[in-house]
């Protein structure tokens, strides 16, 4: 009982870590969105040696990305800004780490909404003499994201449980937060339940958006 | 040049000395993971309201809460309950039921999709309910569901690098504890996660052959 009555009172503290981890993961997987649909756009070209190079490249990319941990992902990115020169915040690169991830996945997600785009759709709009980036931003992409804004939402949740790893390098979301009150108040189990409620209620909140995307589609 | 011999020497057979635990841990982690996914996904579809609320609360529970927080809760909380296991010990626990939540929802959705005759022929020719999973049930959900269930375990060998927070010394760690020795942590960094991707490119082959096998056996 002690320890929840200091849990209460370092609740301002706890909910703007909670707004941290909600902003972090916000703009990553705003980014990732770009990123995915960039990787999933140059995945189309046709058989030229070029475009050939770079599905490859994506294709390795994607498979690095979904193969290997996230927490080991954030330090090669924040040691490999750093190598480059580039003196980024840690919160910056933290976002950056997140958004290359999510991006692999998110490319994903859409080369399987692109399947469910009829090819004769495309056909007809070259035939009126649409071009292809057009014919893409106009039909195409309205039409997947519509498709796979169930997956997009899944994604969503994912980077925010994935957000935590964040800690490691000192940006204070939600779990740093809780960590650094810990140290102060050598009060443990009680911050680390409360987070993990809080965590449970926002994603379990985004699983039910989930359902009513999945019914609506 | 020189300088990456000299690095890769010394990291590289500490990184494998994590590797060697980073493939116990996953490998002991998915063996619970698919018996506790079989009992978890056992009661999702029992006909007790209060068992499947029971399996519906804990996959719950842990599909909506970061993994990273569940292994503080363990490694915090299970002393505090009077539970005294090593952290290694903690690591597999906390990994084997975070695992397990997700294959039961495969399990489930595996099962849901055997068409409702099979289970009516089964129980007309006198059956009971658990020889018709047995026999007939899971023998065609296993082989429905092994693209989805390597996905999960290739996802196991990834949290496992989370256990590094708790001291378990699997791959991650021990890449930190090289880069201590070392000073270049982009290169260590990137060995390990080459081993990470050649782990689970060798798990998501050997997942193929399966399915190849499966689906020759069909026709």
């Amino acid at each position: 009982m002690e320890g929840l009555k200091t849990v209460l009172e370092y609740t301002p503290l706890i909910l703007k870590g909670l707004g941290y981890t909600v902003l972090v993961s916000a703009e990553a997987i705003v980014i990732a969105l770009i990123i995915g649909t960039l990787l999933s756009v140059l995945r189309m070209g046709g058989n030229s040696l070029p475009s050939r190079i770079v599905k490859g490249i994506i294709k390795v990319y994607i498979s690095f990305v979904r193969d290997t941990p996230v927490l080991v992902q954030i330090y090669i990115i924040y040691q490999a800004l750093a190598v480059m020169g580039l003196n980024l915040s840690a919160y910056v690169s933290g976002v950056i780490a997140l958004s290359l991830n999510s991006g692999g996945f998110i490319a994903e997600i859409i080369r399987g909404g692109l399947t469910a785009i009829p090819k004769g759709q495309t056909e007809a709009a070259a035939a009126l003499g649409m071009s292809k980036p057009k014919i893409l931003a106009r039909i195409v992409f309205p039409q997947v994201f519509k498709i796979v804004s169930p997956q997009l939402t899944s994604e969503f949740i994912n980077v925010i449980k994935v957000s935590p790893m964040l800690s490691v390098l000192a940006i204070v979301e939600l779990t740093r937060t809780a960590q650094r009150l810990i140290t102060q108040t050598y009060v443990t189990l009680p911050f680390y339940i409360a987070i993990a409620v809080l965590y449970f209620i926002v994603c379990a909140g985004l699983e039910e958006i989930v359902k009513l995307q999945k019914k609506k589609a | 040049m020189n300088d990456f011999i000299h690095v890769a020497s010394i990291s590289l057979p500490m990184l494998l000395q994590g590797l060697s635990l980073t493939v116990e841990i996953s490998v002991l982690s998915i063996i619970f993971a698919f018996i506790g996914g079989l009992l978890v996904g056992y009661m999702c579809i029992s006909p007790n309201k209060l068992v499947e609320g029971i399996a519906r609360v804990f996959i719950k529970i842990f599909r909506c809460t970061p993994f990273m927080v569940q292994v503080y809760l363990a490694y915090y909380g299970l002393p505090s309950l009077g539970i005294n296991v090593s952290a290694f010990g903690t690591g597999v626990l906390i990994l084997s039921l975070y695992t397990s939540a997700y294959a039961a929802v495969i399990l489930e959705s595996g099962v849901k999709a055997i068409p409702k005759g099979q289970y009516e022929a089964a129980a007309a020719l006198g059956m009971p309910r658990l020889k018709i999973l047995c026999r007939i049930i899971l023998p065609q959900t296993i082989r429905m569901i092994v693209p989805s269930l390597t996905g999960q375990f290739v996802q196991t060998v990834k949290d496992s690098s989370i256990l590094s927070i708790i001291t378990v010394a699997e791959m991650t760690m021990m890449t930190k504890e090289a880069i201590g020795i070392t000073f270049s942590p982009l290169f260590v960094y990137i060995c390990a996660g080459v081993l990470y991707w050649a782990l689970n490119l060798v798990i998501e082959f050997i997942s193929g052959r399966i399915e190849k096998k499966y689906n020759r056996v069909r026709i």
